[in-house]
């Protein structure tokens, strides 16, 4: 590699990097972002709670679960358990919010 | 001139984890090192104790957040052997592609690291642009960048989504163009030479004596890749060598993990060609069952071994020996008689994860500050 080349090439090059606050890169598919709950689709059978390896998911009754998201982190085990999906996961990654509205969304 | 002790870390800008060396100087060479550790354990095999095999998979992957997946994949080693499942040939090629494109990326990212030590910021760029298209395949294939959560006992969470096999020839095709210039300049700069050429010495006697795993000891001639010594997942199958050089500086480790990248790249072109075409099944729940196991997979750093009692399923014990925890007593000995200057290159040619290595804490009461377990069960836990 020559630096010299390489810097001058760079002049007439696209940046690498994405102009952020503007431009939001796009996220895959498969990305788990912040929680979102179904509360239609829920049957109570609380398999979300017993799975949550941290204790993030309080089950209340039927069609009311709190998600701790300020604990969550990501891991996807009570997307993958929930029988009817009621939980899946947006591609929302700009997760600062105050502290009162670490609940998930509701869809 | 005066003797005087300098602190580094635990705030320092060479160091990326905090840890404090007190080094005791004699002009400007080191004469005796301290070290301590302690700001950043957070107990994580006391938080394993009670949890369920499944879970304890997710918290294990939280250990470091480099080579996550290679604590994950020891986790699944240690519990399948304890279940007594075995994964599908399918599985294994895709836990195989997925650990050595983190392989990658944590060399990448090392290589990045070590030349920003030295100041040579537009290489550490350059890497670090290559690290994107890794990362980016990570995501594709297991949804997240650094923490992955893809194994699941005897099973992976998804199998390769649509398109993402373009994707990584794509990828890995610009990877094969980028890097071999970016190593070749590596090897012939004169300030790169300079600066990691006969700094930080180890014999191959201190290696095998101190116990060193990784591209610690392949840079001192020592063989030890658990890849070859204990074959794990697709590795069986697969062709590739292990990297040995001989000079056991930091420019021999450096050279070691430089050559292993293109290593890693061959090893997942040969899984992309033996993926069988029946996608893999979906996860089923682990039999239930008593016992205890040990898993080890070569990380990025060297072996990583987990070892695991149940009961039940429920975990009753872990203890952890990560990479950096076997490397970090030669420590010491590298920097006595070194140059103050080369400290940061001395550090970063460990490649060290402090976050991996602080699994115990040594408790100041008094006189004592050891304890057998029966006297620590007797004092702290009850």
């Amino acid at each position: 590699m020559n630096f010299g080349e390489e810097a001058i090439l760079n002049l007439f090059r696209k940046p690498f990097t994405d102009k952020y606050p503007f431009g939001k890169k796009k996220v895959l598919d498969r990305f788990r972002g912040w929680i979102v709950y179904h509360p239609k689709k829920c049957i109570g059978c609380k398999l979300c709670e017993k799975n949550c390896p941290i204790g993030a998911v309080k089950f209340h009754k039927k069609g009311k679960i709190d998600f701790d998201m300020g604990l969550c982190m990501l891991c996807g085990q009570c997307g993958d358990v929930c029988p009817t999906q009621a939980i899946t996961y947006s591609t929302e990654f700009e997760n600062a919010k105050p502290k009162k509205k670490f609940t998930a969304k509701t869809g | 001139m005066h003797d005087y002790t300098m602190p580094f870390g635990p705030q320092h800008p060479s160091l990326k984890e905090p840890i404090n060396l007190a080094l005791e100087l004699d002009g400007n060479y080191i004469t005796g090192v301290k070290m301590r550790f302690g700001y950043v354990h957070r107990g994580v095999e006391k938080i394993f104790e009670g949890k369920d095999v499944q879970k304890v998979l997710y918290v294990a992957e939280r250990v470091c957040g480099i080579c996550s997946y290679a604590h994950s994949s020891a986790c699944t080693r240690a519990m399948e052997g304890i279940l007594g499942l075995e994964a599908p040939t399918r599985v294994k090629l895709l836990r195989t592609i997925v650990a050595e494109l983190e392989r990658l990326h944590s060399h990448i990212l090392w290589a990045g690291f070590g030349l920003h030590e030295i100041g040579f910021q537009s290489m550490f760029m350059l890497f670090w642009r290559e690290r994107e298209r890794v990362l980016d395949i990570l995501e594709a294939i297991t949804g997240g960048r650094v923490h992955h959560n893809y194994n699941k006992l005897g099973s992976v969470r998804y199998d390769l989504p649509k398109g993402c096999e373009e994707l990584m020839r794509k990828n890995i095709a610009e990877l094969e163009e980028n890097l071999p210039g970016l190593i070749k300049e590596f090897e012939k700069n004169s300030v790169v030479l300079a600066r990691f050429k006969k700094v930080g010495k180890i014999s191959r006697k201190d290696a095998i004596t101190y116990g060193l795993v990784g591209p610690m000891a392949r840079g001192s001639g020592v063989k030890s890749d658990i890849r070859k010594i204990d074959p794990y997942e697709a590795y069986d199958d697969i062709r590739f060598n292990e990297i040995l050089e001989e000079g056991g500086d930091a420019y021999a480790r450096a050279k070691v993990r430089l050559t292993e990248l293109g290593e890693s790249i061959s090893i997942i072109k040969q899984c992309m060609s033996l993926l069988p075409p029946k996608p893999a099944e979906k996860w089923k729940w682990p039999p239930i069952k008593t016992g205890e196991g040990f898993g080890r997979v070569e990380a990025p750093r060297g072996e990583d071994f987990h070892y695991y009692e149940i009961e039940d399923n429920i975990v009753t014990r872990g203890k952890i020996r990560t990479p950096t925890l076997a490397n970090i007593m030669i420590l010491e000995k590298m920097l006595i008689g070194a140059e103050i200057g080369d400290t940061p290159v001395i550090v970063a040619s460990f490649d060290p994860c402090i976050g991996c290595m602080e699994r115990t804490m040594v408790i100041d009461k008094g006189k004592k500050n050891w304890f057998t377990e029966s006297e620590f069960r007797r004092k702290f836990c009850d």
